[in-house]
């Protein structure tokens, strides 16, 4: 009996213990993580930095850190390699299970982490090719010494920091997610750049074009689908002398209208990753000298997407935001030129109806012969050991993303077709950006500039020798026009991407005219431009109100780009409102109906955050667009296709109220007008917000109906900040919405002393326990910026340093 | 026979019995416990009570109270340390996300958790002694 019950005692415990250190379904191993020795806990920190000197093996000499008082790091270092290194090592310290979570989900290895149930995005990864172009640009980097040397240096950083790191010390997620850090290798940075290129050029409205093609013929691709809006104020502005000679373009071939296919898309395209940047010139500016803004647009989420840092070394002094996994700095400034991107959207991305010869899939027909196609093996594992193994044909084009019968993870992807995508190519990206961070002037941009391939962005530029230029700039197949609007014949070689653009003819304009340069994300150029980059680019309005600002500005300051930053004026409710709201026919509204109809009325277009007219205005155009469109565009399952632009349907609302897509196909007998869909709709729109936020009153304003929330990575809300309080919107020059909006807000004063200020959503901490993971999420919100310390030497004293740290043998 | 007697009573109700504390016991839990946490993985606190109470405890009472408190009380002052220094900004997005709702919940938890696996390990430390040979007179 003794013996009994001390076995049941001990064999209780040893279960407890046991399930108490294992991750059973989605909850983490609780006495591991509730442990105040190895858990949770030991990631709460009070972010104080005591002056140190680190041991760390790998440096050629000694690196001197400042942190300021954002623990923003200020990096000088004797070499080259030495600076890089510290540059991994310290952004690893920050943001190691950031960096590592993203280029794991790019590779598709999210199941090693949590297990089967994240297959069917894994396997999207794999078949998209983003490995396989990963491993191409690694070829890349590893064949230029320069690069090479960078990516070393910085894996090399990293990997310090790691073998420094007990495992009571992993980031938090770790101990959430029960796995442990693998060391960085150099395939992680070339990883990071694809999934960038994935996120901003990896759209293609082929497939649902084809669609639009099939059912209602050319004349409406033609008129609902047009290449160029009718209201646009391009990058580059039109009259733009070229100062190049156009080489010849390839002649389209014989009309190809490919198959249909037969999947619907499960969301409509979101608006808002876009971004503005603009510079104006020594002669609209206050202080004599170019000022030039930047704030990119992404998916808003913790830890902050950007790390800030300063880099020194005997050739170089740069400050801004750099991508934690990427070495250097990608949007900042030095002693004498700043710089900023937004994206481009060129048509880098196209898909190829294959024949196959048999059911075997080993060849296909092009060019007249038939042609092997070569496999890749994918081999997936999963959380505990097991896996499965995936093979992606690829033909000369690309990969085969999803073969016929096969269940498509993105609805924009055509089943059996091959993809082409720039993404593949060989690309020396890390080196541009290495010489963009030493580039004392315009000639030196331009040259590294000529090196970037993707994903192609909008380069913004200026310097204290008082010039200003913009660059639409990546490396740009060579198409005839309208090549990749629809999905393309991959038997027929004229329908192959044949060369590229010339660099030097990149749509690109230097001291225009205007005295000011900008973008967002709006067409490169006008129709005079000899090359063809897209059909479609984002909507014109920021682009609009931006230019009409910048027009009018005189005497700017780095106050007055600020403030156009966070410009909150909705320029589509200004041309389509009074359009709109006297369709409504106000005595057959209800009363809550009618005080809705009133609020609107009396709205100035401001998407402010303590404003009702937005939330009105963008759930009634929501909606209006739904009626419009939807029994045309969005009823047919078999063959999804995209609803015509913003652009175009105010276009029509304006000037073609007898437009036969206003009548709704779906009720027989009856024709419906324009106005009778104005006002179904305000109706429901009015009722919804009625039923959501009860009778109209301070819960309709604009920053708490909608308002922003930042998601953690891992979406787990107690990590996030939700609920912000903001204002902007999708097509407004303040680009905030629910989920999106400015990553990273800058403004640099050129001239003998740069003067520069930023802020980010978030902190330079990657860690939920430290004070500085969200810390300047409030600056951002109220759309204040920091004044940021750039240090000109090593030596400068400065009050904002709290903390200087010796990294070293 | 009689020494089977005398201890079959305690096998059915020592866990009903009134906690009675060995302080001895608590305190050699507690530091040898937060020496050997500091190096080794969080589980050692079980065999760390196991072995402690299979040594010293001398009744099932005094080895499970003995665990839990020696183990609890580290664990409480550790979190309380940590929760009050930092602020609490991470105990409470903890306590968000587990969900306990409170700072002071998920301090309760932890204490818990490391109070349990100490307990049940230094009973069964005693237990298992025990089974292995016969208590020592005036224990």
């Amino acid at each position: 009996m003794k013996q009994l019950l001390a076995f049941l005692s001990l064999i209780v415990t040893l279960a407890l213990t046991w399930a108490l250190d294992t991750k059973l379904g989605d909850v983490p191993p609780l006495g591991k993580l509730l442990s105040p020795f190895t858990g949770f806990w030991r990631n709460a920190e009070t972010g104080e930095l005591a002056p140190v000197s680190v041991p760390v093996a790998g440096l050629k000499g000694k690196v001197t850190v400042h942190f300021d008082e954002h623990r923003i790091p200020h990096v000088f270092a004797d070499h080259n390699a030495d600076l890089y290194f510290a540059q991994g090592y310290l952004t690893a310290r920050d943001r190691l299970w950031q960096m590592e979570f993203q280029t794991h989900a790019a590779a598709g290895r999210l199941c090693e982490i949590v297990g089967e149930k994240a297959l069917p995005l894994d396997r999207y990864q794999r078949r998209m090719g983003t490995v396989y172009g990963a491993e191409n640009s690694l070829k890349g980097i590893m064949a230029d010494p320069l690069a090479r040397q960078v990516v070393e240096a910085y894996t090399a950083g990293i990997n310090a920091y790691l073998a420094q790191l007990a495992p009571r010390d992993y980031p938090l997620e770790y101990k959430l997610l029960d796995y442990a850090p693998e060391p960085w290798t150099p395939l992680k940075v070339a990883l990071l750049s694809k999934q960038m290129t994935h996120t901003l050029a990896g759209d293609s409205d082929d497939r649902f074009m084809t669609n639009v093609l099939n059912q209602y013929g050319p004349q409406v691709v033609k008129d609902l689908f047009p290449d160029y809006p009718f209201r646009e104020s391009p990058v580059v502005p039109s009259g733009t002398a070229l100062d190049f000679t156009p080489v010849p373009v390839p002649p389209p071939p014989a009309d190809f209208v490919a198959r249909m296919s037969d999947r619907r898309p499960e969301k409509e395209q979101a608006e808002g990753i876009g971004s503005n940047n603009w510079a104006v010139g020594a002669a609209k500016s206050a202080t004599g000298y170019p000022i030039l803004s930047n704030d990119p647009h992404l998916n808003l989420t913790l830890p902050s997407i950007w790390y800030q840092i300063q880099l020194v070394s005997p050739d170089m002094n740069v400050y801004g935001a750099s991508l934690p996994g990427a070495p250097g700095v990608i949007i900042g400034f030095n002693r004498d030129v700043a710089w900023g991107v937004t994206n481009v959207a060129a048509d880098v991305m196209d898909w190829y109806e294959i024949k196959f010869r048999d059911a075997g899939r080993d060849e296909y027909w092009h060019d007249g012969k038939w042609k092997p196609v070569t496999k890749r093996i994918e081999a997936i594992k999963f959380r505990g050991g097991t896996g499965v193994v995936d093979t992606v044909r690829y033909t000369h084009h690309g990969p085969v993303v999803y073969e016929r019968g096969e269940k498509s993870y993105d609805a924009q992807v055509p089943i059996g077709h091959a993809m082409r995508w720039i993404a593949f190519e060989q690309s020396n990206d890390v080196v541009a950006f290495y010489d963009l961070n030493r580039a004392r002037n315009y000639d030196d941009y331009v040259k590294a500039l000529s090196l970037y391939s993707a994903p192609a962005q909008n380069f913004i530029f200026a310097d204290n020798k008082k010039d200003i230029a913009i660059w639409p700039n990546g490396k740009y197949p060579l198409k005839w026009k309208d090549q990749g609007k629809f999905v393309l014949d991959g038997s027929n070689p004229a329908h192959d991407w044949q060369g590229w653009i010339p660099h030097a003819h990149n749509p690109h304009v230097r001291n225009p005219e205007r005295g000011f340069v900008s973008s967002a994300n709006q067409s490169s150029t006008d129709t005079l431009y000899p090359y063809y980059l897209n059909w479609k680019f984002a909507p014109p309005e920021r682009a609009l109100r931006i230019n009409e600002r910048l027009a009018a500005m005189t005497r700017a300051t780095p106050d007055s780009l600020r403030a156009l930053q966070n410009d909150n004026f909705s320029l589509n409710a200004q041309v389509i409102l009074p359009a709109l709201l006297p369709l409504v026919q106000t005595n057959q509204l209800t009363a809550d109906q009618r005080a809705a109809w009133q609020a609107l009325a009396g709205w100035r277009y401001v998407n402010g955050a303590d404003q009702i007219g937005p939330t009105l205005f963008e759930l009634w155009r929501s909606n209006l667009n739904q009626a419009i469109w939807q029994d045309e565009f969005g009823s047919n399952r078999r063959a999804p296709m995209p609803y015509p632009t913003r652009d175009r349907t105010v276009q029509m609302i304006l000037h073609e109220p007898d437009a036969r897509w206003f009548d709704n196909v779906t009720t027989a007998g009856q024709r419906e007008s324009l106005a009778d869909l104005v006002n179904q709709t305000f109706r429901a729109t009015a009722d919804t917000l009625r039923e959501q936020h009860g009778p109209l009153g301070p819960a309709w304003q604009w920053g708490r109906a909608r308002g922003t929330d930042i998601m953690h990575l891992a979406r787990i809300p107690a990590l996030s900040r939700m609920g912000l309080v903001t204002g902007g919107g999708g097509s407004i020059v303040n680009a905030t919405t629910k989920g999106n909006g400015p990553s990273w807000r800058m403004v640099v004063a050129l001239g003998p002393n740069v003067k520069a200020f930023g802020v980010y959503p978030g902190g330079q901490s990657g860690n939920p326990g430290s004070p500085y993971y969200d810390n300047l999420v409030e600056t951002w919100r109220k759309g204040e910026l920091n004044e940021l310390l750039y240090l000109r030497s090593k030596e400068e004293k400065s009050s904002r340093i709290v903390a200087t740290w010796s990294l070293g043998k | 026979m009689l020494d089977d007697q005398e201890i079959e009573k305690p096998r059915f109700y020592f866990f009903l019995q009134p906690l009675t504390f060995n302080p001895v016991l608590i305190l050699l839990i507690l530091v040898i416990s937060l020496i050997a946490q500091l190096f080794l993985p969080w589980w050692i606190i079980a065999p760390v009570a196991f072995g402690l109470a299979a040594w010293r405890a001398s009744s099932a009472g005094h080895a499970f109270g003995a665990g839990f408190l020696g183990i609890g009380l580290g664990w409480l002052g550790a979190s309380l340390l940590i929760h009050l220094r930092t602020g609490g900004i991470l105990t409470a997005r903890m306590a968000e996300l587990l969900p306990l709702h409170s700072s002071a919940g998920l301090i309760g938890v932890t204490v818990l958790v490391g109070g349990l696996v100490g307990g049940l390990a230094a009973l069964s430390g005693y237990l298992g002694r025990r089974a292995v040979r016969a208590p020592v007179a005036g224990r």
